[in-house]
């Protein structure tokens, strides 16, 4: 079933052009790697999804129902959440401060307290630190806060942008195994990674943007094997 | 934001800026020979609007009062209103009365920078520029012979502040003037500066011990002032500011239960400073002030026809005395017009500097008339010395002004 | 000497109450709020109006000219500052403009004039040592604001949600808070709290257009000095500001007493713009 449908957008930053007449269809559950070279439009992509940017033209659909010109919290209250590049988390506020903020939606708030422990249980660093400021986290721990911020608003899509960025090698393991570990519980997830070999590896289905427009698309696998891609698309 | 709204928005501020001040239009009648030109400087528009108009009251009984007897050398007299409250709007305002209303003289003014710039325009064509209430001292220290001050500025008022400390308040606290210690505290700016040096200097001179602190109007706490005060333990606190540090000075005085024997301010005989402290704050306090309209008829003679016309001209009280000051200088201007059968400034100039008139018996102000030939101050334009009691304001020195019989009384006893 | 200390501290009261608004929409909204000072001017008229009208004791206008001033900033923030969010520079003309208006405004009712109540509350006496009511309930409520505002911002979720939106406004975007209602409601209490500081200065200040002028580069010293943001740095901040000034006046003069504070804000503001209290960089963060 298509959880999230995204036909003929076209975004603009002024008069710049992003995201040019781009479709895609996202199938529910698993893991769906959006990948391309900077400037791409894949950040954009995300946060279009979201609301935080309005497509000029086009139409995203989310559980068959049209949220193109809804605000982002009630796009985050229908089951959309973004783990945007950078963490965006507030490091003024603690650890779990930033983790209740998450659960803003209304049917998520009255959950808040068993959300807080299953996000806990996932990642028993964060309790360890529930009280430390978020800004004094490593970059690590404060992926897994992010992540965990996403999840107690009881998303059914998880958007993750570049989750990997600047962390060390070891915590990108972890933080991919994660997201492996979310699909698994039955989360639909689209990624963006820069780590194209290790997202695509995950992924059911990829897709490669290039100049705001979606130029190859197929399963993860087929993606990793396309030597044309691998050549021009992922400079590997 | 679109372009639309922004330019609307950008449109709106430039309009709020120009608003206020901006809201005169010119009357231009036909010129003729058989009228004598005044136009009139005020800030009738702005923060002084309400000063400014009743200023012009002034002029105004002062020129009802000419016509109804004949007019001037065989003319009537017309008042122009030019309303400035910044110096950019005194000069074009100046510009326009000389050029296009082609007055005969300008008069004015309340405020001060309105009047320096003014009286530069009027040098600049040689129209006579005669002031009746600005008090500034750069106003007349342009060596310009056009710029007469008739009416009070800062050596007479600190002069009568020196005189009346040594003919009634020591006499009145039983001490000698070696005896005094005098503590002067003044707001920083040219106009409490002035006024506070001359002081010091000629209190100084009658053998006075003197401290003099300056301090900053704008400031949100006078309390160093009230303490540095009181150290000194003064006899006599002289205080030249203006309302809202002088609010400020007294209230943090009270603050500390601090009341000196002898409270004496520039001008504090005004409702404002009565509306913070009270009837019992502000009682006994010593005001060096405009002419009072409880001066007595023989040494302001005129003074009781003037409060009569004001209140059936205008229908209350005068509100306050700037009014009698420009109604009493444009009387004196009227005077040396027939003296000297014309409008042109070098004319009344020469009979300006012949005048010589004593201080109290001619003009309703109380005021002499002797022209400092340098400055062209008038050198007897005297303030009187007030008291308030139970919330009133008397006027208790020079003792030939005396129209009541309120006395000193001294020394102050708590807020 | 004791004296001089104990005037200091009062006018700490004094500068840090009118600092908290500052503090709240400068450090949220991200806006150099020009018309503070305005706002503390419309709120000290508010007040005195209204006492003098209704014939009622001064401290209980509070709770009439605090709800008016939250309704007035909410108006500005919704329907003037919201406009132009993401122009910094049109804010800045927006607020100036607010400040033409009210004074403007307030010029042509009150057509220049002074006014003042005449609130004779007494002194407390200790030992050689005088305190005034009016400026120690200033104090007094100063401090109980500051702790007030801190648990609000500290424990409650809106709190931090306030505090999420200043730190990363675009992360509290995405998931999900309501930025525009949060910066509306940001406004609305920083205008309260200016409002909370007229209704306490009115006793104590005589009235007029321009009073606010006097408290505004104060304010802003303030909050730099204390740390952009901080309730308790603007506490600080407050204090250490009346002190110097009160220790400067009397042992400088009283002609020089902003000086010494006015010099120390301009150091902290070149080298150490976190202020003195905040953590290095985080005057990039907003309410902390």
């Amino acid at each position: 079933m298509v959880i999230l449908e995204i036909k003929n957008i076209d975004v603009y930053y002024g008069d710049l052009q992003v995201i040019n007449n781009l479709s895609l269809s996202i199938e529910e559950g698993g893991i769906t790697s959006i990948v391309g070279a900077n400037g791409a439009g894949k950040s954009t992509l995300m946060n279009c999804i979201l609301g935080a940017i309005k497509p000029k033209r086009g139409k995203i659909n989310f559980n068959g129902q049209d949220i193109t010109s809804q605000k982002t919290f009630e796009i985050v209250e229908r089951g959309i959440s973004l783990v945007p590049e950078g963490r965006g988390l507030f490091p003024f506020l603690t650890v779990e401060e930033n983790l209740i903020l998450g659960a803003i939606s209304k049917h998520a708030k009255s959950k808040t307290r068993e959300n807080l422990d299953r996000v806990y249980s996932l990642f028993p660093r964060l309790k360890e630190r529930s009280k430390q400021r978020a800004g004094s986290l490593s970059g690590g721990e404060q992926q897994m806060c992010s992540i965990g911020r996403a999840l107690i608003a009881e998303p059914k899509v998880i958007l993750l942008d570049e989750p990997s960025l600047g962390l060390a090698p070891i915590m990108v393991k972890t933080v991919m195994d994660t997201i492996e570990q979310l699909a698994m519980n039955g989360y639909t997830i689209i990624l963006v990674e820069q780590n194209v070999m290790t997202s695509l590896g995950i992924s059911k289905k990829g897709y490669v943007l290039q100049e705001g427009r979606v130029v190859m698309e197929g399963s993860g696998a087929a993606l990793l094997a396309n030597d044309e891609l691998r050549k021009s698309y992922l400079g590997v | 934001m679109g372009k639309i709204q922004r330019n609307v928005l950008i449109l709106l501020l430039i309009a709020t800026i120009f608003i206020v001040g901006c809201s005169n239009s010119a009357s231009s009648d036909s010129d003729s020979q058989e009228i004598i030109k005044i136009g009139v400087i005020q800030p009738f528009s702005g923060p002084n609007a309400q000063a400014g108009e009743e200023t012009y009251k002034g002029n105004e009984l002062a020129v009802e009062n000419i016509n109804t007897n004949g007019g001037l050398l065989g003319k009537k007299v017309k008042l122009i209103k030019a309303d400035a409250t910044n110096a950019q709007e005194a000069i074009s305002e100046a510009e326009r009365l000389i050029t296009k209303e082609k007055v005969d003289i300008i008069t004015g003014t309340y405020v001060s920078g309105v009047a320096y710039p003014a009286t530069q325009i009027a040098n600049k064509y040689g129209v006579l520029y005669w002031e009746t209430n600005a008090s500034a001292p750069n106003i007349t220290q342009q060596g310009f012979n056009n710029v007469i001050r008739i009416g009070q500025y800062g050596v007479p008022m600190a002069t009568v502040a020196v005189n009346s400390i040594k003919d009634v308040v020591a006499p009145a606290l039983g001490k000698s003037l070696t005896e005094l210690k005098v503590v002067i505290v003044h707001e920083q700016s040219i106009y409490g500066t002035s006024i506070g040096e001359i002081e010091e200097e000629e209190l100084k001179k009658l053998g006075a011990k003197v401290k003099r602190i300056p301090y900053d109007a704008a400031s949100a706490d006078l309390s160093s002032v009230v303490n540095l005060s009181k150290n000194e333990n003064p006899d006599i606190w002289l205080r030249t500011g203006y309302v809202n540090d002088g609010a400020l000075l007294f209230k943090q005085a009270r603050d500390i239960g601090w009341k000196p024997p002898v409270i004496m301010g520039q001008a504090d005989d005004n409702a404002y400073l009565l509306e913070a402290l009270g009837d019992k704050g502000m009682e006994g306090i010593l005001s060096i002030s405009y002419p009072s309209y409880d001066m007595n008829e023989k040494y302001a003679p005129g003074i009781k026809d003037y409060l009569d016309s004001y209140r059936n001209k205008y229908g209350s009280e005068p509100k306050i005395p700037q009014t009698l000051v420009s109604y009493g200088g444009t009387e004196i201007l009227f005077d040396l017009i027939k003296e000297a059968k014309s409008t042109d400034a070098n004319k009344i100039r020469e009979a300006a500097l012949k005048m010589d008139v004593k201080i109290g018996g001619t003009y309703p102000t109380g005021y002499g008339v002797k022209l400092d030939p340098k400055t062209l101050d008038n050198t007897r334009a005297f303030p009187v010395l007030t008291q308030w009691k139970n919330g009133e304001i008397k006027t208790i020195y020079p003792p030939e002004a005396v129209g009541t019989d309120a006395k000193i009384e001294l020394p102050l006893r708590g807020w | 000497m004791g004296q001089i200390i104990i005037s200091g501290i009062l006018l700490g009261g004094i500068y840090a109450i009118v600092s908290y608004g500052l503090t709240l929409i400068f450090g949220v909204i991200r806006v150099i709020n020009f018309a503070h000072g305005s706002l503390l001017m419309v709120g000290m008229f508010m007040a005195y109006y209204l006492s003098k009208g209704m014939n009622l004791n001064i401290y209980l206008m509070m709770l009439i000219v605090v709800p008016l001033m939250f309704i007035l900033g909410v108006l500005i923030q919704k329907y003037l500052l919201s406009k132009v969010i993401n122009e910094p520079d049109m804010q800045l003309f927006v607020t100036f403009g607010l400040l033409l208006l009210f004074e403007n405004v307030m010029l042509a009712v009150t057509k220049g004039e002074f006014f003042s109540l005449d609130m004779n509350m007494g002194t407390i006496p200790i030992g050689s040592l005088v305190l005034d009511w009016g400026r120690l309930i200033n104090l007094v409520a100063a401090i109980v604001l500051a702790i007030l505002l801190l648990l609000f911002l500290n424990h409650t979720k809106i709190g931090w949600a306030i505090r999420a939106v200043s730190q990363n406004r675009y992360a509290a975007g995405i998931i999900g808070l309501r930025v525009e209602r949060l910066y509306i409601l940001a406004f609305g209490l920083g205008s309260a709290c200016i409002g909370i500081a007229a209704v306490l200065l009115t006793p104590i200040y005589t009235i007029f257009p321009h009073v606010g002028f006097n408290f505004v580069i104060v304010s802003f010293a303030v909050v730099i000095l204390g740390g952009l943001g901080s309730i308790p740095g603007a506490l600080a901040g407050g204090m250490i500001i009346g002190l110097l000034e009160s220790l400067s006046g009397y042992l400088i003069a009283p002609e020089l007493n902003q000086i010494v504070w006015y010099l120390l804000f301009l150091l902290v503001l070149f080298f150490r713009p976190a202020g003195l209290f905040g953590i290095a960089g985080s005057e990039e963060g907003g309410v902390k």
